[in-house]
Formats: structure tokens, C-alpha cells, sequence
């Protein structure tokens, strides 16, 4: 686990840097005080300035991708011509993904996917197909985000406040398998969500944010892509529990020292009460 | 009669490092395999893109798995259909073999069990009159190739 080690590192070695709006190490007490900013940011280090924070790299490689049979797209006649700059070529009637251009497509998106699960973002996996139900509800489950299986009712998001009742939409899609109808899409494009879609030699990449040109039709494919925006996910969150926890106790810590001076009697005996 | 394995392995296995060596002593370039064995564990350095990984693989070995034979696993059984896995993107509806059928001979199908299948198209498409491109069914065709 790269991330977990990642969160030891001494305050030395890092630079400061100033953190990002919306940063979860940005405690309340600390955002007027500068230096402690500093101190935070250079403790913890600023992941999105790390190129593979999450060990995505490790996780994936041309030849696992292959065994999982992501390289076979449709048949020619089926094409999409916007996927020509994907294709290998095609064999046997069959059009073939380049997976040289998948690999970073595929490590750029688990990365998005990480840090959006970092910042506390909300992520919603979609898939129509009902072959893949159980696989996407399951690989949701486990990394304790949200899904929809069932086919796409339009306008949930761009009405959602009518049809959810709801104003908090998700802020990252995971389209596991375009949908054919597109609606899905064309919504998260419309209410500026971003998105990550699997998109086979026969769809459209235009309107997602962060395509991954492969198979969409094969379980094993499938299930590798479930497990590895799983693992992503979950090992994001890991790294966010573990930074809060020490965030809780380097606030004990300081409250303590306001105790040794007397400045803040009541947070002191809050402090002596919680404990 | 051949039958092809698409399932297992994607990759042909290179050859055991032990055979390797012995050929390389023989045609003496000894130098040059160790330096190859030595790039990235057992793999040599040229397994690494994806063009080279393809060219190994059993699907560009066999060229076309149409009228081929090729093993299948049965993926699942419903309503006297089993679906085939044959190792490439779609899986093949074939009918299980009744009593009164070629092939009936009493072998019990359920998930899991390995078959025979001849393939007949790895992806059922058509083109459609005032269509801009092809309809897939999203499906394989394959016959049971009944084992004697």
C-alpha cells in the first residue's frame, strides 16, 4: 500500500505548500493561522502534485489488460470512426484497441477517480447492461459508493430537485458501459459533471471527460475495471481516515498547549471532558 | 481433430528458460539470451508493448477462430440454452443437446463443464437498410462439437 506509506513522511522533506480550496486538511482552527497551514500542507504534502499518489501505476499494466481481453473491440462494421485514434487495427473481422493508448487513458481516469474520493466527492457508478448488475452494484458496495444498474430515467440529474428531491448531485460518473441511448451521458455533460466512461470501438468518446478505450462487453473485462476504480476508491478513503485521525489528535495536541499557557480555558476543559 | 484453447492463456508461454539456454549453447549466443533473461524476470525485455504482447497472444496466432474448433467453458445453463465462453469478446448461445438429439448421449451440462464448440461468427452483426452501420446482436454463433 504506497498511499498509506506516503502519509508517514517527515515534515522535512516536503516542501510547504499552500493548500487547496476545499482541502480536507484545512481544519477550521488552522485556516487563519499561516504557519500551521504551511506546516499541515508540508506534513501531509499536497497529493494532487504527486503524479501516482495512489499507486495507480502498480496496479495495471498492458499484460493484465490483455488477459482480461480489454484489447477486442466489435466488429468493423460496427464502428464508431470517432474511435479510430484508439484502434490498433483489426484482425479477423474484429477491431482491436490499442492498448499502449489505453494504459495512461485507464491510469489517468483511477487517478481522477482517487482524488475525487479524497475530497469527499461522491461518486455514482452506471452501467445499463443487466448482465453486470450483481459486478457494478457489488464493486459500488464495497468501495461505499453509489450506483444505478437500471436503465437511466431521463432527467435525473438535470431535474433531480423534482424526481430525488435533491440538489446534491454526484460529483464524479462512472459510465462502466456507454449506454446506447446516451441520455445518461448527455445529462452529467449538461449539469458539468465530470466523467469517466469505458468506451468500446463502437461509441462516442466526445462528450466524456476521461474515456477509457476498451472492451465494454466481456466479464472479464468488466470485472477488472470494477475491482481496480474499487480498490482506487477504497484506498483513497484509507488514506483520508488516516489523515483525519491524525488531523483529531495533532487538534488534542494543540488544545493541550493552550492549557499549559491558560489563553483558552473552556477548550481546555471541552478537551479534558471528551477525553 | 485440433481444438484450439483461446480460453486459458492469452499469451503463448515462452519457451522454459532451461530449453532456451541449452539452444542459445548451441547456436552459441549464449550472451545475448542471458542478456535477455535478465531484463525483467522471466520475460524478456521485447514482451512490453502492446504490439509485441498481441503478436504472442493465441488470438493473432490462430488468425481466424471462424470454423475453428475451440474449447468453451459453460458460463450458465437456462431454459435449454448454455451460454459458451470461448474466450473472446461474446459468448456463444448454443442448445444443450436433448435425448433425441446428435450429441444426446446423457452428459450432464452446467456451469463450468468444458465443451467443444465450432465457431461460426464471433459476433452476430447485419447491416439494415437506411443504417449508417452494422446492429450486433451482442452474441457469438458456435455448434456444439460433439466429442466421440
Amino acid at each position: 500500500m504506497r498511499a498509506k506509506s506516503l502519509s508517514t513522511e517527515s515534515p522535512s522533506v516536503s516542501k510547504p505548500t499552500t493548500l487547496p480550496s476545499g482541502g480536507l486538511a484545512a481544519a477550521p482552527e488552522a485556516q487563519n493561522e499561516v504557519t500551521d497551514r504551511a506546516v499541515i500542507g508540508g506534513a501531509v504534502g499536497d497529493p494532487l502534485n504527486r503524479d501516482d499518489f495512489f499507486g495507480v501505476d502498480s496496479m495495471t499494466s498492458v499484460r493484465q489488460l490483455l488477459e482480461a481481453r480489454v484489447h477486442l473491440g466489435h466488429k468493423t462494421g460496427t464502428w464508431d470512426p470517432r474511435m479510430k485514434p484508439y484502434l490498433f487495427g483489426s484482425r479477423a473481422g474484429v477491431h482491436i484497441i490499442d492498448l499502449d493508448k489505453t494504459l495512461p487513458h485507464l491510469r489517468r481516469a483511477l487517478n481522477v477517480a482517487g482524488h475525487v474520493a479524497l475530497r469527499n466527492g461522491i461518486i455514482l457508478f452506471v452501467s445499463e447492461r443487466s448482465q453486470f448488475e450483481r459486478l457494478v452494484q457489488k464493486s459500488a458496495r464495497d468501495s461505499g459508493e453509489y450506483f444505478v444498474t437500471q436503465q437511466w430515467v431521463g432527467g435525473t440529474l438535470t431535474n433531480s430537485q423534482m424526481l430525488l428531491r435533491t440538489v446534491r448531485l454526484p460529483d464524479l460518473m462512472i459510465f462502466l458501459s456507454v449506454p446506447p441511448s446516451k441520455t445518461a451521458i448527455k445529462e452529467a455533460a449538461m449539469c458539468n459533471i465530470p466523467s469517466i466512461g469505458v468506451v468500446d470501438s463502437d461509441c462516442n468518446p466526445n462528450l466524456i471527460t476521461y474515456p477509457i478505450p476498451g472492451n465494454d462487453d466481456t466479464p472479464a473485462a468488466m470485472s477488472l475495471y470494477c475491482s481496480l476504480f474499487s480498490e482506487v476508491i477504497s484506498r483513497a478513503k484509507a488514506t483520508r481516515e488516516s489523515r483525519e485521525r491524525r488531523e483529531r489528535e495533532e487538534g488534542q495536541y494543540k488544545e493541550g498547549g493552550r492549557e499549559q499557557s491558560e489563553k483558552d480555558e473552556l477548550a481546555s476543559e471541552h478537551s479534558i471532558a471528551s477525553q | 481433430m485440433s481444438v484450439n484453447r483461446l480460453l486459458y492463456g492469452a499469451l503463448i508461454r515462452p519457451r522454459p528458460r532451461q530449453k532456451r539456454l541449452e539452444c542459445a549453447k548451441h547456436f552459441r549466443v549464449l550472451a545475448h539470451a542471458s542478456k535477455e533473461d535478465s531484463a525483467s524476470g522471466n520475460e524478456p525485455q521485447s514482451y512490453r508493448t502492446f504490439s509485441d504482447l498481441f503478436q504472442c497472444s493465441k488470438f493473432s496466432s490462430i488468425l481466424d477462430p471462424v470454423n475453428q474448433n475451440v474449447e468453451g467453458e459453460v458460463l450458465a445453463v437456462v431454459g435449454g440454452n448454455m451460454y459458451v465462453d470461448f474466450g473472446c469478446k461474446f459468448h456463444a448461445v448454443v442448445p444443450v443437446p436433448t435425448s433425441s438429439s446428435p450429441g444426446g448421449d446423457g452428459t450432464r451440462y452446467e456451469e463450468g463443464s468444458k465443451v467443444v464448440v465450432r465457431v461460426l461468427d464471433l459476433e452476430m452483426t447485419d447491416h439494415f437498410v437506411g443504417d449508417h452501420r452494422d446492429t450486433s446482436l451482442l452474441e457469438a454463433e458456435a455448434k456444439l462439437v460433439v466429442q466421440k
